[in-house]
Order: structure tokens, then sequence, then C-alpha cells
């Protein structure tokens, strides 16, 4: 399937819409500003000493967001930012749906990592990328899945010595009681 | 330690049993990486650090660099079979290496890929130990504020030269060192962007950073692209076939060595300099051999010099940018950021101490990269068709695989959680980055010196005062870095004028 991103759209008053990209870049640099400037205004908290660096890196930095901003902008970018936020959430960019499920399938892993153990997290988060959002076949995910799981377990309990996270409730079967 | 003894240690530990097994390991996973596209050198890095922390030093040495010596001989093969190169340093192969291989002699090209690689990265091995006794002199002269300033015009190498937009590159690079200054100030003990977070208080870890930014990015590409990750592959020669032409290639690039020796000389100069990496020194190594050649016409057609030249520049790189890294302490790129990063792990330091006291991690590094060469053209030479089978993977198999061995890994580093997040966050903008275009080598390169820069800069204002940039070295460093971005800054003022 094609991604609608990549045909040329055109706005309800007949204007081309410009790339994803585009829209994408300005909510980048959104993004970049509030944090840095959040920043800025913390470290007036902090001892001259400590404050001094972050301000001679923040203060250029700061610049450099809102010039590049100010060349970024023109009259229809809050229009831009507008329609491809509104496609992208609407699940018109497959691209975007895939890269926001691949997110979604970490978050559910990071979960299951802390519940049931880190070798039961990527056992199912292989099979699920595999299987349901790669639709390769049921066996290839599987023995896949059960060989890598092997894998990583020689490789770091016995190669490196490093006991990987066994979850909250292995520790709690095993008289843990404080977590 | 005197250069002779360090040479020599260094040689004995290269070849000793403690080291070779994890130089071999390395090598044949940076080929293995390299043969896939859209894995890149820093990729191998990226991945080969979370496996330091058991290591010992010059096993870990062997083990980092041992992978990225020999990304660009698998890049090269993949170039010329499949015309998909497996990193972005071996464009300049697809000039020639698939014209040969249509012409049926896809292993002649093959052959003398890697055999330029291998001389190449000798050649740049080879100049940056004969620079050693010079580099030992001049270290001596850079102290805290020589270290300030060199911090600055490198990145701003890196911003300029790079292949991103400068005002892009320049945010990157500061954001980088933004990024460093997270956690306990050292000075003041002063906890500094932690949000109040524990696991922020020692600040953010390398590994799930480089992990983030290089790994995880890559492998959100690879997702969003999917499918097998080589197009257009054509039917191999027989194994025999292949073996036969692979020795000619290999007895082509020794015939051609007036060629490999300048074009490695133009990549150990391209190398010294930051920013301008692998790709700009193959690219200068193709335009040299096509004007030198007799047979100018025949380039673009399937002319094997087109193969040497760049293959040759290509590792010949490392040499030229490992000394800038292991004498100041200063990165010229993603991968020499991700080595130093590698060499923080494992407890070393570079600068002077390095230099005089630990020559022999030098020379371990100089041996890694010429015995690291030799194992992939050997491997290649002799595995090319199985080895060449790695990009038939679909990317719905390898991205779930590769991303447990990330997730892993960034746990693996400090025991933490935490780490997983960072390294999934750090991969998102990462992706971000490398779709709009914002250097990833830029941020990275400022996270990793921004350790060192403050550091620096409290040293230079503590013992040398406010204007501890006006003494003559820091001052001429100063220069260059401003005459450098403001001739690049009137040069983009002047293109946009003229629309």
């Amino acid at each position: 399937m094609s991604d609608p991103s990549k045909k040329v759209q055109r706005h309800e008053d007949g204007s081309r819409v410009k790339s994803t990209s585009y829209a994408l870049e300005i909510c980048f640099l959104a993004f970049v500003f509030v944090v840095v400037l959040a920043a800025f205004i913390e470290a007036f908290n902090y001892k001259i000493v400590s404050s001094r660096t972050p301000f001679v890196i923040m203060t250029p930095l700061l610049i450099l967001v809102v010039w590049h901003g100010v060349r970024l902008m023109n009259p229809d970018a809050w229009r831009e930012v507008k329609f491809h936020a509104g496609s992208a959430i609407s699940g018109r960019y497959p691209l975007f749906n895939k890269l926001v499920g691949l997110s979604l399938a970490f978050v559910a892993l990071g979960m299951i990592i802390y519940a049931f153990g880190h070798y039961i997290g990527i056992f199912v988060f292989m099979l699920f990328l595999m299987k349901v959002m790669g639709k390769e076949k049921l066996l290839l995910a599987l023995i896949v899945s059960v060989v890598a799981t092997g894998v990583i377990f020689v490789l770091f309990e016995k190669g490196f010595n490093i006991e990987l996270y066994r979850g909250l409730l292995f520790r709690y079967m095993a008289g843990y009681r404080v977590f | 330690m005197t250069i002779i003894e360090g040479l020599t240690s260094g040689f004995l530990q290269s070849i000793s049993l403690s080291v070779l097994p994890y130089l071999a390991v390395g090598s044949i996973f940076g080929l293995v990486i390299g043969i896939i596209p859209g894995l890149s050198g820093h990729f191998a890095m990226a991945m080969a650090v979370t496996f330091l922390y058991t290591m010992e030093p010059g096993a870990g040495i062997a083990f980092l660099l041992g992978a990225h010596a020999t990304v660009a001989q698998g890049g090269g093969l993949t170039a010329i079979l499949f015309s998909t190169p497996g990193t972005g340093q071996n464009a300049a192969t697809l000039l020639d290496g698939p014209p040969m291989r249509d012409k049926g002699l896809g292993g002649v090209a093959v052959g003398a890929a890697m055999a330029s690689c291998f001389l190449g990265a000798t050649f740049g091995a080879i100049v940056l130990a004969a620079m050693l006794p010079v580099l030992r002199s001049v270290v001596l002269f850079f102290g805290p504020p020589e270290v300030v300033m060199m911090a600055f015009l490198a990145l701003t190498f890196v911003a300029v030269l790079g292949k991103e937009d400068l005002v892009r590159s320049l945010i990157a690079a500061l954001l980088g060192l933004l990024m460093a200054m997270i956690g306990l100030d050292n000075v003041t003990n002063t906890e500094r962007f932690t949000m109040g977070t524990l696991s922020l208080s020692d600040g953010l870890s390398l590994v799930p950073v480089i992990l983030g930014l290089f790994a995880v990015a890559e492998m959100f590409d690879l997702w969003g692209t999917g499918g097998a990750l080589a197009r257009n592959v054509s039917k191999p020669l027989s194994a025999r076939e292949t073996q036969k032409q692979i020795f000619r290639g290999i007895g082509l690039a020794f015939k051609n060595w007036w060629l490999v020796i300048r074009c490695s000389s133009i990549g150990t100069v391209i190398g010294l300099i930051p920013g301008l990496g692998s790709a700009a020194a193959s690219f200068v190594a193709y335009g040299h051999a096509k004007q030198t050649s007799k047979d100018k016409e025949s380039f673009g057609k399937g002319n094997v010099e087109g193969v040497i030249g760049p293959e040759a520049a290509n590792d010949a790189v490392e040499g030229g940018a490992l000394a800038s890294t292991i004498a100041f302490g200063i990165p010229g790129s993603s991968s020499m950021a991700i080595l130093l990063s590698g060499l923080f792990i494992l407890g070393l330091e570079t600068g002077p101490r390095m230099l005089n006291q630990h020559v022999d991690i030098v020379f371990i590094m100089i041996f890694t990269i010429i015995i690291g060469n030799l194992i992939g053209t050997i491997v290649g030479m002799f595995l090319v068709n199985p080895l060449s089978r790695a990009t038939s993977i679909r990317a719905e198999v390898m991205v779930p695989v590769l991303m447990a061995v990330i997730v892993t890994g960034a746990y693996a580093t400090d025991r933490s959680m935490f780490d997983i997040g960072v390294a999934v966050f750090f991969g998102i903008i990462g992706y971000m980055m490398k779709v709009l275009n914002y250097s990833r080598a830029a941020m990275l390169i400022g996270f990793v010196l921004g350790f060192s820069l403050e550091k620096n800069l409290y040293l230079s204002l503590l013992l040398d005062g406010n204007f501890f940039f006006l003494q003559p070295i820091p001052a001429a460093l100063g220069l260059i870095t401003i005459s450098f971005l403001a001739y690049n800054i009137w040069g983009i003022a002047r293109d946009a004028k003229k629309g």
C-alpha cells in the first residue's frame, strides 16, 4: 500500500500540501524549543559555577532554534501541522501507523519485562512483532524467537555472567516482599 | 613506555589468545553487519559497546575496532553484488562495481575491493604508527584551554563538513553538549536537569544513548521500509568461479599498488579532518583514480581502478581519524565518538597519558585494524556466496531479533530498566533526526565531548582566568573556528541571495 503522505495532496482551498517532513520538523523544533527553554529557566536555580556551562550552551542553542524556526515558518505552517497531525491520528499514513505500532510494542515490552522478566518479555516481543505485525509464518516466528531468546540467555547469563531482570512475579515467588 | 616497547607489547597482545578470538568474532560480526544494507559501522560499534563491560581493555578494543574495521569490506561486497551499498561509505563503489558484475566479473570486483580495503587500512594504520612520535610531542602542548577550543573546532568541523544542513547540525551538536550536563555537577555536587529522578542523577549513560541514536533509530527505519533488505538480487556465480575471480581481483589490487597508495593517502588525510569521513574520502579517491587513469572512458562502465581507489581510501580513513581521537580525545566522527565511549567504559584515558604510558594500547588498535581487515578479507574470500545470503533476510524477521539484543544490551549496561526507556526515547529522537536531516554524529560527539569540555572549561577559568582563550594556541584554534564558521555562513547567505 502506498503512503498517502508521498502523493500530491491539496487543502480544501486547492493549495498544495507540503511534505510530512515539513510538519514533522516544526513539531520537532517546537519540542526542542520547549525542552531547552524549560532547562534554561531551571538553570537559574543553580549556583553560577553549575549553571555557567549550560548557559553557554543553551543561549546559542535557543537562538539557533528560533532562527531555524523563523526560516521554516510561513503563514500556512499551522494549517500544515494540523492537516498532517489529523491525517496521522486518523490512521491515513501507513508508515506512521507502523512506527507507532513498534513504539507501543516497546511500551508493552517494558511492562512485560517488569512483571514477568526479561526472557519472557523479549520472547513475547519478538513473537508479536514477527507474527502479528510482520505477518510472518507462526512456525518461523516461534523458531526464531526461541532460538534468539536462547542465544541471548547463553550469551549474557553464561558468557558475560550478567543476570537479566527476573520480573516482579518471580521475585514475589522467591520471597521478596519489598520491590 | 617507549614506542618500540609499545609496538612489541601491542603486537604480542593482539595475537595472544586473550585478544585474538575477540578480534576474530568482532571482525566477522562487522563483516556481516556491513553486508546487511541499512546497518552501518555505527550500528556495529553501538552493538559491540554493549558487550564491553565484562572485557579486558585489550580484548574490548580488539572486539570494538575489529567490528568497525570490516564493515566497509562487507558493504563493498553488497555494493558490487547487489547494487545496494551495505553502508553509505561504499556508495562510490556503486559506480564501477555493479557494471563489472554485469560483465560477469563480480568476483574480480569483490576480490579487488577486499584486498584494497585491507591495503588501505594497513596504510592508514602504518601512517598512524609513524605519526606517534610527533603526536607525543604535540599533545604535551595541549592543556585545558587548548582542549576546550579544540572541542569547539571539532564540533564546528563536524557540523559544517557533514552531509547535513549547517544550522540543523549545530543545533544537534549543542543538544548533545546539553545532554552531557544532565546529572550531578562534579564541582558543586548540584543535581542538574534531573527532574528529581534518581536514575538521572548520574547523568545519561553512554551506551543506551548510543544504542538509541544509532541502533534503535536504524531499526525504526528498517521496520518502516520492510521487506527483503536487498532488492535487484542477481543470480550469483558458482562458488568455484567466484573463488577464481576473487584471487584475480586480489592480484589486480596488488598490481595497482601505486593507485592504492595514492588513494590511501587521500583517505588518511581526510580522516584527520573531523567531519568529512569515509564517504567523502571514497568519492575524492574515485575522482582521483579516474583523473589519473589512462583509460578514463571505461570509468563507470566497469573499470577495476574505480573499485580499488574508493575502497582503499575508505579504510585508510581510520588511521587518520584515530590520530585525533587518541591524541586529543576529540572524535571526528560518530564511529570515533563511539570508540571513545568504549575506551571510557574500559577505563582508558586518551591524550598524553595514553600516548606516553599506554602506547601499547595504541598499537593494539593499529594491529587490530590490520589483522581485523585481514580476517575480513580471508572470510570474505571464501564465504562470499553464503555471506551474501544475509541480504535476503526480511526486515520483519531481523528487526525483532536485533531489537531484543539491543534492549538486552541497554539493560545490561547498568542493570537498569530506565536505560531501556532511554534507548527507546533516543531511538525515536534519532529516527526523527535521520528523517529530518539533523546530524546524529554531531549530537553524539557533543554528548561525548560535553563531559571533558565542562571539566576543561572549569580548569581553564580557574588556572588561566576569564581570558584563557587569548593564549597563542587557543587563540589560533578559536580564530580558525570563527573564520571557518563565518566563511560557511557567508556562503549560505550568498547562495540564499542568489535564490
